[in-house]
């Protein structure tokens, strides 16, 4: 009778000690783990959409040259939020990545690195977007990649591609350049590296008039 | 955030497993944990872990949604079948589960330490995986170094560490405790 009831005592501590452990685990992760996982994260995006860039082609000729960029909001890996408002009256460069893509694993670090180099351009704000996550691919997650990286740039989680289907991206890397006004000035798929990324700036800190200026002295 | 939670959750339990199973390879933690009930009751967290990566396993391809390479098929085919091994001796039927388990934990460490491996030096790979999912992709990564494979071979090692400290075989004839 004493040796049956030992018994139960035994395996009350062991069942008990299993279920501890799970608790103790479970409370364990829900104090460490801190932000929004980019699984929950929405993207909000305010105006219309720009086409999609059917190709690369030189300044002006983009069907969106001119449009009004939309206004994008959402988080980063971390859940803060990230706002990109082409109403905000600075000129901005917008890069899409995939996390998966070589060409934007070869393009962060050299963008970064100029960056880190010069500090960037003093009216140009450049935000990344983190698009066509898909953790069945390589090199998921993205945030810990561009985390890897050093990466600065604030960056928006996009998983439904929802920011990428406003901006029109065709492939990645993708960026977009809007300018002060908010209007998208030129479009481009593929890497770029620093003399685009450069040019690129350039063009974001002029107006759509000046710019179309420019191409048509070029065209004459 | 439910993804990332579970991530950690499970990363911790690993933790808990591989502290565990180190420690059940020294004399006084063995028999400390055999003085608690281990000795008697080793089948409730043997049969426990192998549930809970059966299940977590699940979760992974089921509802999270990551596929499962060859190698973490092979893992799942040591890691299922000792639920129902463990479970049916829980009911009393078995009398040399450590004979029937063990190799298969075994196997399934081997495999979990070969894919994790993998994940790590990527040129150790000899084609196992062929062009269907990656092996060396790391869906998880907690604490930078806890990956599935590395999850499942925690469990692996628990398991061993029980079935070497108390699943010794018992004698025909002798009352399985049941648990």
């Amino acid at each position: 009778m004493a040796a049956r009831s030992q018994n139960a005592k035994q395996r009350r501590w062991v069942i008990i000690g299993g279920a501890a452990a799970v608790l103790i685990a479970a409370l364990v992760a829900i104090t460490t783990v801190t932000g929004t996982a980019p699984d929950t994260v929405e993207v909000t995006v305010t105006g219309d959409p720009v086409p999609v860039l059917s190709s690369n082609v030189p300044l002006g000729q983009d069907i969106a040259f001119g449009w009004d960029a939309p206004l994008v909001e959402g988080t980063d890996w971390n859940g803060n939020p990230v706002t990109i408002d082409p109403g905000d009256g600075r000129s901005k460069l917008i890069v899409f990545l995939a996390h998966w893509c070589p060409h934007c694993q070869a393009e962060v670090p050299q963008v970064q690195a100029w960056l880190n180099e010069t500090g960037g351009h003093p009216d140009v704000d450049i935000y990344g977007i983190a698009t066509s996550n898909d953790r069945t691919r390589p090199n998921w997650p993205p945030g810990d990649w561009l985390e890897r990286e050093g990466w600065t740039p604030p960056t928006l989680v996009d998983n439904s591609g929802k920011a990428a289907r406003a901006y029109g991206m065709a492939g990645t890397p993708f960026w977009a350049a809007v300018n002060a006004e908010g209007q998208v000035v030129y479009r481009i798929a593929g890497g770029i590296g620093i003399d685009g990324l450069i040019s690129l700036q350039d063009l974001s800190t002029q107006s759509v008039e000046d710019l179309q200026a420019i191409t048509s002295r070029s065209q004459s | 955030m439910p993804v990332q939670l579970y991530n950690r959750f499970l990363a911790i339990l690993v933790l808990m497993a591989l502290a565990a199973a180190v420690g059940l390879m020294f004399r006084p933690v063995r028999r400390m944990a055999g003085g608690m009930g281990l000795a008697e009751w080793w089948r409730w967290p043997a049969f426990g872990v192998a549930a809970l990566a059966t299940v977590g396993s699940l979760v992974f391809s089921e509802v999270i949604g990551y596929q499962p390479c060859t190698l973490c098929w092979y893992q799942r085919i040591a890691m299922y079948p000792m639920v129902v091994v463990f479970g049916v001796d829980l009911m009393g039927g078995g009398r040399r589960t450590r004979r029937y388990t063990l190799p298969m934990a075994v196997a399934g460490g081997a495999i979990s330490l070969y894919h994790y491996l993998l994940q790590v030096f990527p040129a150790v790979d000899r084609g196992v995986c062929g062009t269907g999912v990656s092996c060396s992709a790391r869906y998880v990564e907690e604490f930078g170094f806890i990956s599935i494979p590395f999850m499942a071979g925690a469990a692996f090692a628990l398991i061993i560490a029980i079935l070497l400290a108390f699943g010794r075989p018992v004698a025909t004839g002798e009352a399985s405790n049941g648990g």
